[in-house]
Parts: structure tokens; sequence; C-alpha cells
């Protein structure tokens, strides 16, 4: 209980970081979804079944900082975590060597999934015809350096994750040993 | 798989419940609970992103110093011709009835977060009803310049649409030419002038202010300037594409006009 709280809080402060701390820090169009980022890394790791929570929460915290359709983010995030959930079984478990490469890799694949998913419900869901005169600007340069961001963030982030994970995981063993001890 | 459906038709359900503003009161309270650490988290932000700035011009100071020193003579000459031109220009101004922002009342406020889908269509600033703040209130940046209505008002923060979305529509005129037409976002990739009559005037350059007309928004706010001018395909009416005088996501202070 008390581990689920403290993901639920770290991802709300994760939403108020994407709305009001990446903005001055990365060019506009280009900016990395950082939730998106952290929800792929920890699909990849610890398998989608326990990844059902944080991405809820956290679909539903963006889009309600960020005044977005209520759930969008949510369909989103639940799409792109099952075919990295997929992925990462395929790839991660068979080529522990390179796991980080590959990690890589899969938030690449994430980062064109999640924009692609998005802009595909934009276009079915929300009927926004006339973005750039019926046409998508899906393929372009700012695509390219949303990736290279979310690349970037994603390795300055890498190893502060792994020990933040370490530590909850602590943290749920010590509460577990005490509640046995009682 | 089950859970991924059953999660999927909850998103599904969630989208299409938007439109009743169902969401409306759970938003509010998550962005009272949020907004002391917005404020926070862009503060800090931004003094990074400075520092940032600083560190990568370190290298260029000494260039930039030169220049500067050169830039000042040339400036200074400049002074003495500007200040025969601010007279004529107060003396425009009266002409054209341009908004004096001295006359507002003004709420001064820090913005403390953006859009972050890259649609560049809403801020967050600081004040909210507390401060006298409503909803449809029109927000300006420094020197009396457009940049959107305030939409959403709680405690302590609202949100602004900006003119670049989709859901923003304005009433404008060229100021040289006194054509008017409607502004509209274009889902944060630019904003347009539309529904000129044919038999209007523009011309590339020229400034566009806000008309007045429907009594929101004050006259002669400054809103930018023509950079293309078309026709839309029935032949009906002009369009122009408006480049706004500043850029929306540098901003860091914004003023909404009370009165």
């Amino acid at each position: 209980m008390v581990q689920k709280a403290i993901i639920s809080i770290i991802i709300f402060f994760l939403a108020i970081a994407q709305v009001s701390f990446l903005p001055n820090l990365f060019p506009e169009k280009e900016m990395p979804n950082l939730m998106l980022i952290l929800l792929i890394f920890w699909t990849a790791r610890k398998g989608i079944e326990k990844m059902w929570v944080p991405a809820i929460l956290g679909g539903l915290f963006l889009d309600i900082l960020s005044f977005f359709i209520i759930g969008t983010n949510l369909f989103v995030f639940v799409c792109v975590m099952l075919i990295i959930n997929y992925l990462a079984r395929s790839f991660l478990v068979t080529h522990q060597t390179w796991r980080f490469f590959i990690l890589i890799i899969i938030v690449v694949i994430g980062t064109f999934l999640g924009e692609f998913i998005l802009l595909f419900s934009a276009k079915t869901v929300f009927v926004l015809e006339t973005i750039n005169n019926g046409t998508f600007p899906f393929f372009d340069t700012a695509l390219a350096g949303r990736t290279a961001y979310s690349v970037l963030l994603f390795i300055i982030l890498y190893w502060p994750l792994k020990k933040l994970e370490t530590v909850i995981n602590l943290y749920g063993l010590r509460i577990n040993l005490k509640s046995n001890a009682k | 798989m089950v859970k991924f459906l059953v999660v999927i038709f909850i998103s599904l359900v969630l989208i299409f419940l938007n439109p009743k503003k169902i969401f409306n009161p759970i938003q509010k309270i998550l962005l009272e609970v949020a907004h002391p650490f917005q404020k926070m988290f862009f503060f800090t932000s931004k003094t990074l992103a400075e520092g940032f700035e600083f560190l990568g011009s370190i290298g260029s100071l000494k260039k930039e110093n030169e220049k500067l020193l050169k830039e000042n003579n040339v400036l200074i000459s400049q002074v003495a011709l500007l200040n025969d031109e601010k007279k004529e220009n107060s003396m425009l101004r009266e002409q054209l009835s341009l908004a004096p922002k001295k006359k507002f009342d003004l709420v001064s406020s820090f913005v403390i977060g953006q859009d972050s889908q890259y649609l560049n269509s809403w801020l967050l600033i600081d004040k909210g009803s507390e401060d006298g703040i409503k909803p449809g209130m029109p927000a300006i940046a420094y020197e009396g310049i457009l940049i959107g209505k305030i939409e959403e008002v709680s405690a302590n923060s609202s949100k602004i649409i900006l003119l670049a979305d989709s859901k923003s529509a304005v009433n404008v005129s060229d100021s040289e030419t006194g054509a008017r037409g409607i502004l509209k976002g274009e889902y944060g990739l630019g904003i347009i002038m539309d529904m000129i009559m044919q038999t209007e005037t523009l011309n590339i350059g020229d400034m566009i202010i806000t008309s007045g007309l429907g009594g929101d928004l004050p006259r002669g706010l400054l809103v930018g300037k023509i950079q293309e001018i078309k026709t839309t395909k029935d032949k009906l009416f002009q369009q122009a594409i408006v480049v706004p005088r500043i850029k929306y996501s540098e901003l860091g202070i914004v003023f909404v006009i009370k009165n």
C-alpha cells in the first residue's frame, strides 16, 4: 500500500515536471514525453502486469494538468506499453549484455509509436481534420528532435531510475518484513 | 489482454465524457494541489535554463562585448532620432486610438506552466479568482501585445488560451488599411486572419490589431504582422497568415486586463 502511494506521488510529480519543468529546458516542438519514457523503461524491466496503475495514474494526471482531453494519454500509454512489453519480452530477455542499448531502441520505438497513436487518435476520435491543412506533420524534423531528446533524457535518467527502483523495492521489502514480524 | 481491453474501454469512455465537463471539479482540485509545486518546478527549470544559457555563452562573451560596444555607438546616434519619432508615434497612436496600456487595470502574473503537447495552445499563470481574474479577460504581454484570453480560472491559477489555439477567435483589423477579419488559431501551427472581404485591401507586413468588435476585447491591442495573403478555396474571402510579435513559449510574465 505504502509502495503504491509512493509510486502515485512520484507519478504526480512527473506529470508536474512534464508541464512545468521541461518546457523551459527543451525546444517547444521537440519536448520529450518524460512520463512515456519512464513507463516504457519500467514496462520493459518489470512487465506490463505491474504497470497498469502507474499508466492509468500517469495518463490521467498528465491529461488533467496539461488541459488535454482526459483519457487520451491513458489510451496512448496503454497501447505503447502493450507493444513495448511484447518487444521487451522478445529481445531484452535473450540479450542481457546489450540491455542498455536495446532499451534505447525500445525508447525510440516507443516515442514513434506514442506519436503515431496520439496523432491517429486525434484524427479519428477528435476529428481534427484541419491540422496542417488535413495532413499530419508526422515525419518531420520535430519528431526526429523529440526522439533524440527522449533518448538523451533516457540516458540521463537510466542510472538514477535504477537506483530509485532499488530504493522502492528495498522499502517494500522492509514493510513486508515488518508486517511478517508482527 | 482482458486488462488491456478494460483500460482501453475506460480511456475511450473518459474521452467521450469530456465534452460533458464532468471532470472540471476534479481538475480544479488537482490544479490547486499542484499549483505550488508547478510554481516551484517552473522557476527552478527557468533558473536552470538561464544557467545553461549563461554557461554556453561564456566563450562568446568577449566577441559579444566588442560587438556591443560598436552597437552602443550606433544606438546613441539612433536615440536622438528615436526621440523625435517617439513624439510622432504618440501622435499617430492618438489618431489610431491604439489602446494605451496605462488605461488598463492590469494584473501581472508569472507563467507557471505551458502546453506540453507541442500544440502551443495554452499557458498557466499563477493568478486566479482570488486576484479578480475571470474567464474571458484578455491577456497581454509587455507593450500591449495580445496573447490570448482567460479560459479557466481556479483560486490561484488560470489557464490562458493562446491565439494559436484552434478554439481562439478574435475580431481584428489591419492597422494600415482598416480591413477587418477574424483571427483564428491553427492548432498551434500558427494564426490566420480569416473572413476578410475580397473588397478589402491587405498588404504584407501590415500590423494587425484587435478591432474591438464584439466588445470582449479592447480595440488596438497589437497581435502581429501579415506574412502571407491568400484567397479561400471558394474565392469568397481573403485570408492572411499572421506572425505573432512574440514567441509564446518564451513568455515569463503576462498581464491580464481586468477592466
